[in-house]
């Protein structure tokens, strides 16, 4: 279990110019799992996230200069990650010239397919249940349900009120247990 | 309470939900966390270069761009030399695009070649009809020839023919000849006006020269009586020195004989001038011509370069010595005359 720096400390490093490179792999060593598996529950395959994890850090260290000192760290990154998958997935059906619907499917054709993937039916389920929500659904979903990120939390890395991201989380479980319920 | 999604007892009303374990169904290759953060930092390092260097770090040797057209354009002859080498055979530049078009018209001539080897065909009914066309073209040039039969010639105009064509070519000939035998000297029509003007000139200088010499009136009537006047008075004034010189007179000779040979030199002086008389010489009747005596008022180098340009042998023995016409002074004076009055 590697130790985990405090966020203050890695961003005191990073303002120095000789432990720069220091306070980034530090907050590599950190949030580099995080920000891939909130990835990964979006878009599903590997390779996708994979570049997506590492457009995320770049965009960190070219950006870690001027972050705000009064947010949380890892709120700030989960938005540029947030963000990064959200134009993904716009980006894919603009480019396949197809409706969310059509990205659901794909998505669980993808899910279908992974290899990298060892979930049981259930989960299996429940992720092609999640790929059905909208995207903002889905998000708060993942964060709450994977990341037990409190509604505050949330609300800063989508700037969205924590009402409507609770309205949204409802939402989002009634229709993944009506998938679950209709489906074999 | 179940709509509050802050109780984490909130997936006890969700039981299907419930089922579904909780652990993270995704899974990464083996080792995949263990470099993520080495590849992420490379990269990083990467975009920092890329960022402080407008060539991302890169470096080309120096004038690179400067030859990397010609290099390339070498490049590609070197190719092509090669892919010829290796092929070894060429064709005709176009030859490729003009090939389906070429087998095509060979194939059209082919096949109009075998059609002609076979498909030789005549109209129809032409063999039933060719019996009776050969006999109406026999009509035909029989008759024809009956009509170049029925022009006749005389008799022996066939061998007549040559020599008389042979004539008339002499006669042809000698027709244009005699056309074209009549010659002026050369150049003799560009000096034709020019030798008239002088000509017109000259014969108005002689008019002129003919009524410009005047005498007072009644020159010649008094001419006689003044030197008969001045041959008296000769004589008068000689008697009048005679008498008023008296002196003494003396006898040169006063022989018999001297007498004698003094009469005979007498007479033969007077033979000598009654002969000469009677047979004057062309060169005195010519002195005391009136042509000679017009003439000589003409400067001599005015009738040369008129007899040079109007006169030539020819002209003179035609007008007058061929003619054998005698010509007197009234006649030649007359005829200037008129010639003057026709000029004028």
């Amino acid at each position: 279990m590697p130790i985990e720096v405090d966020d203050a400390v890695i961003l005191s490093k990073f303002q120095e110019e000789r432990t720069r490179n220091e306070a980034f792999n530090l907050l590599l060593k950190k949030y580099q799992q995080k920000i891939y598996w909130h990835i990964r529950r979006m878009v599903i395959d590997h390779d996708d996230a994979d570049d997506l994890v590492q457009d995320v850090f770049i965009k960190v260290w070219k950006n870690l200069a001027g972050f705000r000192s009064d947010a949380q760290l890892y709120t700030w990154m989960y938005r540029i990650a947030t963000n990064e998958c959200i134009t993904f997935l716009n980006k894919k059906k603009q480019k396949n010239n197809v409706s969310m619907d059509d990205v659901a499917y794909e998505l669980a054709d993808t899910l279908a397919d992974s290899t990298y993937f060892n979930g049981d039916a259930a989960q299996r389920k429940l992720q092609e249940a999640l790929v059905t929500l909208p995207e903002k659904q889905r998000l708060v979903f993942n964060m709450k349900y994977y990341d037990d990120m409190k509604y505050e939390e949330i609300s800063d890395v989508l700037g969205t009120s924590v009402g409507a991201l609770k309205a949204s989380f409802h939402l989002a479980v009634k229709k993944i247990e009506a998938y679950l319920l209709s489906k074999d | 309470m179940k709509s509050d999604m802050d109780n984490k007892d909130w997936i006890n009303d969700y039981k299907a939900l419930k089922q579904v374990s909780k652990a993270n169904p995704f899974t990464v290759p083996a080792g995949y966390f263990d470099d993520l953060g080495d590849r992420i930092a490379s990269l990083k390092n990467i975009t920092t270069v890329n960022e402080n260097s407008p060539n991302g770090g890169s470096t080309v040797p120096e004038g690179y761009f400067d030859e990397l057209s010609a290099n390339i354009q070498s490049r590609i002859a070197i190719d092509k030399a090669i892919v010829g080498a290796d092929a070894g055979f060429t064709v005709p530049e176009g030859y490729f695009d003009e090939l389906a078009s070429n087998i095509q018209s060979r194939v059209a001539i082919e096949e109009a070649l075998a059609g002609a080897e076979e498909g030789f065909a005549v109209p129809g009914g032409y063999f039933d009809e060719l019996s009776s066309n050969i006999q109406s073209r026999i009509a035909i040039e029989e008759a024809l020839a009956g009509a170049k039969e029925g022009f006749a010639v005389p008799e022996g105009y066939f061998d007549e023919l040559s020599a008389n064509i042979q004539s008339r070519i002499a006669v042809e000939e000698a027709l244009a000849g005699a056309e074209e035998g009549f010659v002026v000297p050369e150049g003799y029509f560009d000096e034709l006006s020019a030798n008239i003007q002088s000509r017109i000139a000259v014969e108005e200088a002689i008019s002129d020269a003919d009524a410009g010499f005047t005498v007072p009136a009644g020159y010649f009537e008094k001419l006689n009586q003044s030197i008969l006047n001045k041959t008296a008075d000769a004589r008068e004034e000689a008697a009048v020195v005679s008498i008023n010189r008296r002196g003494v007179v003396r006898k040169l000779f006063a022989s018999t004989a001297f007498k004698y040979a003094t009469a005979a030199c007498f007479a033969v002086a007077i033979g000598g001038g009654v002969l000469l008389f009677q047979s004057p010489s062309a060169d005195s009747v010519h002195k005391n011509s009136f042509l000679h005596k017009q003439l000589l008022n003409v400067p001599v180098s005015d009738i040369k370069s008129y007899l040079e340009l109007n006169v030539d042998a020819g002209d003179t023995q035609q007008t007058v010595a061929s003619e054998g016409t005698t010509v007197d002074d009234a006649d030649l004076k007359n005829a200037l005359r008129n010639y003057a009055d026709s000029v004028q």
